[in-house]
């Protein structure tokens, strides 16, 4: 299984093949996704599927079945992580919530061999990408060097 | 539903379309078409009420059953691109079936509350099968939320009978909405 992102609203997961249903074949694809902010506590997100063009129509519509029926809105995973980001939404409004630091603590650190721009990670699942994407915001919202329709406003 | 079922003329059906070719409608007072209305009235309510297991026992081993992605376009298109929502077997449901059992499924942990309204049906006859085309609303009610959630569109289903009686042979389900309006579809529509 691979799982990135590109900031600050790309992402890719590729569940890493296995069969869907009882008795059947092994297939694989990969799936991008493009998240939409709609507002503080709300995202839309758009699903692609890739698949070979070169391929057979029966290959692309296997690369389809191994997204959608693991990573689709209906698969056999997402729709748990979905109840998941809805109820860490509803939990972060609290007051109690507001008034502690939210800690990032599985599997933070990168491979240093990585040879490539950006970070990644062998093995677990872990929340690096996440402390990567908050540092990069931070950085950016926080910098000196505003764009210049940003200082006219300012001024 | 299954007396219904196997009181079903199958026979008269067969010898209706043999001259005419192609699906013949079925009029309102036809037995046949209050057979597919209490069929589709009985289904919504195995799902709704969770029997997964008798529901699966409705599906025809050869099963095609698809949700594809509304779109919307300008030009006119044809509605099933080729990723969807669903695109499933009756091997693939029943794994779904498994996967709603764990106690981990967290989005039906605790299992959400749907009513499914079935309705405005138009039925066919079509050889030995019975077409349904009729229209859809889902309302679904989550944990403590206040609002609830709703999911409509058109089915167009299959029916075939076997020995046990009618089976879903195929359904293709035409959403209204392009974005998902639900947090997921961990059910089935």
């Amino acid at each position: 299984m691979v799982v990135g992102t590109l900031f600050p609203n790309f992402s890719f997961v590729n569940p890493g093949g296995g069969p869907t249903e009882f008795g059947g074949p092994s297939e694989d694809g990969i799936s991008i996704r493009i998240w939409h902010p709609l507002a503080a506590d709300r995202t839309e997100i758009w699903v692609w599927n890739l698949a070979y063009r070169e391929g057979s129509a029966a290959e692309q519509a296997a690369a389809d079945r191994a997204i959608l029926r693991t990573f689709g809105s209906a698969g056999l995973y997402e729709p748990d992580d979905t109840e998941i980001w809805e109820r860490m939404q509803a939990g972060m409004r609290g007051v109690r919530a507001r008034q502690q630091w939210l800690e990032f603590r599985p599997h933070l650190t990168s491979d240093q061999s990585w040879p490539h721009p950006g970070f990644a990670r062998r093995g677990p699942q872990g929340e690096h990408r996440q402390v990567h994407f908050y540092e990069k915001w931070l950085a950016m919202v926080t910098a000196e060097d505003k764009p210049t329709d940003a200082k006219a406003v300012v001024r | 539903v299954t007396t219904r079922a196997e009181a079903a003329p199958a026979q008269t059906v067969a010898a209706r379309t043999t001259s005419g070719g192609g699906p013949t409608p079925l009029l309102f007072g036809d037995a046949r078409f209050g057979l597919l209305y209490q069929w589709l009235v009985e289904e919504a309510a195995l799902l709704d009420q969770h029997r997964y297991e008798e529901w699966l026992s409705r599906l025809a081993d050869d099963l095609d059953y698809r949700v594809p992605i509304r779109q919307v376009s300008d030009q006119s298109r044809p509605a099933e691109s080729g990723f969807g929502h669903f695109a499933e077997t009756k091997a693939s449901l029943a794994t779904r079936v498994r996967r709603l059992e764990q106690r981990n499924a967290w989005a039906e942990t605790p299992a959400t509350a749907t009513r499914r309204f079935v309705s405005n049906l138009r039925a066919q006859v079509d050889g030995d099968d019975l077409l349904a085309s009729s229209y859809f609303l889902l309302i679904r009610n989550h944990g403590g939320r206040r609002a609830a959630q709703q999911v409509m569109g058109e089915r167009h289903d299959r029916l075939r009978q076997d020995a046990s009686g009618w089976k879903l042979v195929g359904r293709l389900v035409e959403l209204d909405q392009t974005s998902l309006p639900v947090t997921n579809l961990a059910i089935f529509l």
